[in-house]
C-alpha cells in the first residue's frame, strides 16, 4: 500500500490538497505519478496547498507535493525520511498546482531504499508535463564511492528565505485564482453579483494560512513592489543556482527546513539527524556524498 | 502597512485582526529581503524556471482531452452544459 497526498489525484477519489476550497471535489482523471505506481493506493489529506503541518503522517510510503516544508520537518519528528528528486524529473500531470517552479512530488518512507524504489517507478519523462528532463528512467542506486566531505559557507544563504517566500507567494497567488467558485470547489451562499461571489468564496474557501500567502504574493506582484521583490527575488534565485558548484560536488546535506533545494531545484534528502546538527550549527554548512546521510 | 489593495487583487476579504497579523509578518519578511538590496544584479537575468529556459513544445497533433461531463463534474453549479455564473448585466 502507498499513500499518497490528496493533491495527487486519483480518478474517482477525493482530492482536496487539505483545502475546504476542493472539500467535495472528486479527481476527473488520473496523476502520472498514480498511474506508474501501479500498486493499491489511498489518499490522505495533509495541510492545505502545503501551506499547513500535517498532524500525522501515515506510516506507509508517502508520495507528497512539500513546497513549503511541512512534511518534511513533521516527517523527521517521526523519525521518517523524506526524499525530494531533482525537478523536472518526476511529472507533475495531476498534480494539483502550487508553486509551478518548485512543485515536485517526492517521499516520506521509513527506509530511504524503499524510497528510491519508489521513485525509480514514478520518475522519467512525461509528455503531459512541459518541464521535465528528456531520461525516460532514473535508476537510484547506492553507491560505493568513498565520502569526502567538505564543509563551506553558502554565499546569499542569509537570504535564501525571503528570496523562497517571495517567490512561492507570487506563483502561489497566480496558481490559486483559479479557484473562483464557478469552475470547481467551494461555492459560498450569499452573494450578490460576480465579484462578491469570488470575495466571498475564497475569503470563505481558504484557510489563514494560504490568504496571507496569496496577498503577500499579490503585493510582491504589485506595481508598487514587483521591481524591488519579485524581479529582485528572481535575479538572486538565478545567482543562489550559480553559486552551488556541482562540478565539485555529488551531494548538498542542508538544514531540514532549509528551502534552497527547492529554490534551486534540487534534490534533497531529510532526516532527523540533519535538523538536529542544523540547530547545533545555524549555518550553511556545504558536504558531499550520500553516505554521509544513509 | 495598508493591505487593502493587495487583498483586493487577490480577491479576498481580511479582518483587522488578520491585517495586523499579516502586516507584522510582512515586515519581517521586508526586513529580511533587506540586504537583498546591496547585491548588485543590474547584469543578471531573472531566473524564471530552474530547469531549462527553452520553451518545450510537443507536436501538434490532437489528443483525447477530457468530455465536457468530465470538465464540469466539479462545478458548484451548471446549466445546460455549461458554468453557471451569476447574472453580471442588467
Amino acid at each position: 500500500m502507498v499513500y499518497l497526498d490528496d493533491s495527487i489525484m486519483i480518478k474517482g477519489k477525493p482530492a482536496s490538497a487539505g483545502s475546504k476550497m476542493l472539500e467535495n471535489f472528486i479527481a476527473p482523471f488520473d496523476a502520472t505519478a498514480a498511474v506508474r505506481i501501479k500498486e493499491n493506493a489511498e489518499t490522505v489529506r495533509l495541510g492545505e496547498f502545503g501551506l499547513k503541518a500535517p498532524k500525522m503522517l501515515p506510516d506507509g510510503p508517502l508520495l507528497c507535493n512539500d513546497v513549503f516544508g511541512h512534511v518534511r520537518a513533521a516527517a523527521t519528528k517521526q523519525g521518517l525520511y523524506y526524499i525530494r528528486p531533482t525537478y523536472g524529473t518526476v511529472s507533475r500531470y495531476g498534480l494539483i498546482p502550487a508553486v509551478c517552479s518548485m512543485d515536485q512530488i517526492g517521499v516520506v518512507c521509513k527506509d530511504p531504499y524503499e524510497g528510491f524504489e519508489l521513485l525509480s517507478k514514478i520518475a522519467g519523462h512525461d509528455e503531459k508535463d512541459g518541464a521535465m528532463f528528456p531520461e525516460k528512467h532514473y535508476s537510484y542506486v547506492k553507491s560505493d564511492k568513498s565520502p569526502v566531505l567538505f564543509k563551506e559557507a553558502l554565499p546569499y544563504s542569509e537570504l535564501y528565505g525571503s528570496v523562497f517566500e517571495i517567490l512561492a507567494c507570487a506563483e502561489l497567488s497566480g496558481n490559486l485564482s483559479r479557484y473562483d467558485g464557478i469552475k470547481f470547489g467551494y461555492r459560498a451562499e450569499n452573494f450578490k453579483g460576480l465579484d462578491e461571489l469570488y470575495i466571498k468564496t475564497r475569503t470563505g474557501g481558504f484557510g489563514n494560512e494560504v490568504k496571507f500567502a496569496l496577498t503577500a504574493g499579490c503585493l510582491a506582484l504589485s506595481q508598487d513592489y514587483y521591481t524591488a521583490l519579485y524581479e529582485k527575488a528572481m535575479k538572486l534565485r538565478r545567482l543562489i543556482k550559480e553559486s552551488l558548484r556541482f562540478d565539485q560536488y555529488d551531494v548538498l546535506v542542508l538544514p531540514v527546513e532549509s528551502p534552497l533545494a527547492v529554490l534551486a531545484g534540487l534534490p534533497s534528502l531529510s532526516f532527523g539527524e540533519v535538523q538536529l546538527a542544523a540547530q547545533v550549527k545555524n549555518e550553511g554548512a556545504l558536504l558531499a556524498a550520500l553516505e554521509v546521510i544513509a | 502597512m495598508n493591505l487593502q489593495p493587495y487583498e483586493a487583487m487577490a480577491k479576498l476579504e481580511l479582518t483587522e485582526d488578520e491585517r495586523r497579523e499579516l502586516s507584522g509578518k510582512l515586515e519581517t519578511l521586508l526586513k529580511a529581503f533587506e540586504p537583498a538590496q546591496n547585491i548588485d544584479t543590474s547584469g543578471t537575468e531573472p531566473l524564471v524556471t530552474v530547469l531549462t529556459e527553452q520553451n518545450i513544445l510537443r507536436e501538434d497533433i490532437s489528443m483525447k482531452m477530457l468530455s465536457r461531463e468530465e470538465l464540469l463534474s466539479g462545478a458548484p453549479e451548471q446549466y445546460d452544459g455549461y458554468f453557471q455564473v451569476p447574472k453580471t448585466l442588467d
